[in-house]
């Protein structure tokens, strides 16, 4: 009789301790599990932040390139070409024959849209409205810029809540919004292009409309990883760096960017 | 009470068929599942059987009057299917060991059925063989995960929980099966205590098909996910 007893106990203090160490094997293992689970996790950001700290250095030698170009052209470049007409002007019409008169004028059109040409490419690499008056008025210039031609319709509607504390994120999104327009311009042949901007309660949202011949997400995410699509991928660095996301879509009526970066408007 | 828990333990076999809706609910592709989907199927085949054949006696003929057999033959595909599972991934060091001792074990159930015990008969030892290669797969497995030197996560895994589930039900079941044959005889204290331990089995085995039920689930759903470009 005790010997069955014996075997009784034997057989519930053997599950009980196979339970038990099961339940301890488990455990540990999933200490160690989660142990691994916050190194690969730290390893994850700090990976992150470098690649962060590569596109930030990379975007702002590119902005000082910019810059260094805009001085040069404004200051050299532009002062020389206004010397030029000066030195043109300078000419008297009257001591010219009808042949001579035409080309002095023809050199002095010319002169005018070079000098027209250096201002406004010189402005374009400058940030200066945008420094000065921000990203709205910098956005509105811009676009005042491009109309004409084959735009028939350049229109915006940006909210003036939208206010940046970070001046370096607005670069960013204008630069995206500028290589966007441009991209525009050059592939899709819209005859409309309406930039909208709403703020919402954690982010803020920027639409780029245009009727042309835009690209899809699809395409885009194609394009952005092909080793010739540097201005692509410009724009995903520029707004990984903003932590921003971009949407493209087809509709009906055309093409739409949807652009959204974390914003928060209390101080 | 007692009757009640005893009432549903002689049901929990039907529980495979919980992971069965969710295979023919949301038809998973398989992959690194396919031996557990294989095994649901075969083992509700088994287990239907089983039922079928204890609680209506007499009523199918063309059914064998014992289900031993189907006994025999559920714990077979148990530790094929379970072994083919836990060594599906093939990153994992426990991988090779796992099907190399399958190997053994199709060798055992040929030898041993061949030429020791007649298959219609339930088997002591090939359940305690069973649970002694369940354990040690389990083990195997854990340990390599810990070895694991890839940025995989186990434990976000479904394969992870569905091994705890196996380990909890072979730690339960080694000892219901040690000392099956010496319970398992007409004595009124030694049925007893059969039964009651038997009562474990059953309900560890209910919660090995719920766990495998989610993990279909969990995975069946995560396919049908589409990933973020």
């Amino acid at each position: 009789m005790s010997s069955i007893n014996d075997i009784k106990f034997f057989v519930l203090l053997g599950i009980v301790i196979m339970i038990l160490l099961f339940s301890s094997f488990l455990i540990a293992l999933v200490f160690s599990q989660k142990k691994k689970n916050k190194y690969l996790e730290n390893m994850r950001k700090l990976r992150e932040e470098q690649q962060n700290q590569l596109i930030e250095a990379a975007v702002r030698s590119e902005e000082t390139e910019r810059h260094r170009i805009a001085e040069t052209l404004h200051d050299e470049v532009g002062a020389i070409l206004s010397s030029a007409k000066l030195h043109l002007l300078g000419i008297k019409g009257d001591s010219l024959n009808e042949k001579e008169k035409k080309l002095y004028e023809k050199g002095g059109s010319l002169l005018n849209d070079v000098i027209k040409k250096v201002r406004g490419i010189s402005h374009n690499l400058h940030s200066n409205i945008l420094k000065e008056f921000g990203f709205n008025e910098a956005v509105r210039h811009f676009l005042q810029q491009v109309a004409g031609g084959n735009i028939e319709e350049a229109t915006t509607e940006l909210d003036d809540n939208f206010r940046n504390k970070k001046p370096d994120n607005d670069i960013s999104l204008y630069r995206t919004v500028q290589e966007l327009i441009n991209n525009t311009l050059k592939y899709a042949g819209p005859s409309k292009i309406h930039i909208s901007s709403f703020v919402l309660e954690d982010e803020m949202e920027l639409i780029i409309y245009h009727n042309g011949n835009g690209l899809d997400q699809k395409q885009f995410e194609e394009l952005s990883f092909k080793k010739e699509g540097l201005g692509l991928k410009n724009i995903r660095n520029r707004l990984l760096l903003i932590k921003g996301g971009i949407i493209f879509s087809k509709s009906q009526d055309g093409y739409r960017i949807h652009i959204t970066i974390p914003y928060t408007s209390k101080p | 009470m007692l009757d009640t828990l005893y009432e549903i333990a002689s049901w929990t076999e039907l529980s495979i068929l919980i992971p069965l809706v969710i295979i023919f609910w949301l038809k998973p592709k398989g992959g690194n599942n396919r031996p557990l989907v294989i095994y649901v199927i075969l083992a509700a085949i088994t287990n239907v059987l089983i039922i079928a054949i204890v609680k209506h006696k007499g009523l199918l003929d063309f059914l064998p009057k014992s289900n031993h057999l189907f006994y025999n033959l559920h714990s077979i595909v148990k530790v094929l299917c379970w072994g083919l599972y836990l060594s599906a991934f093939k990153e994992l060091k426990s991988s090779k060991l796992i099907r190399l001792s399958l190997l053994c074990f199709a060798f055992f159930i040929i030898v041993n059925f061949l030429f020791f015990e007649p298959i219609t008969i339930i088997s002591a030892r090939l359940m305690n063989i069973e649970n002694i290669l369940l354990l040690v797969y389990c083990v195997a497995f854990f340990l390599s995960t810990i070895l694991d030197n890839s940025d995989k996560i186990w434990m976000n895994e479904t394969i992870f929980f569905v091994a705890a589930g196996i380990n909890f039900y072979a730690a339960i079941s080694f000892f219901v099966f040690l000392f099956f044959n010496y319970f398992n005889v007409y004595e009124k204290e030694k049925k007893e205590f059969l039964d009651i331990i038997i009562l474990f089995f059953a309900y560890s085995y209910f919660i090995l098909c719920c766990i495998i039920a989610w993990a279909l689930l969990k995975d069946s759903k995560k396919a049908l996910t589409p990933n973020k470009a």
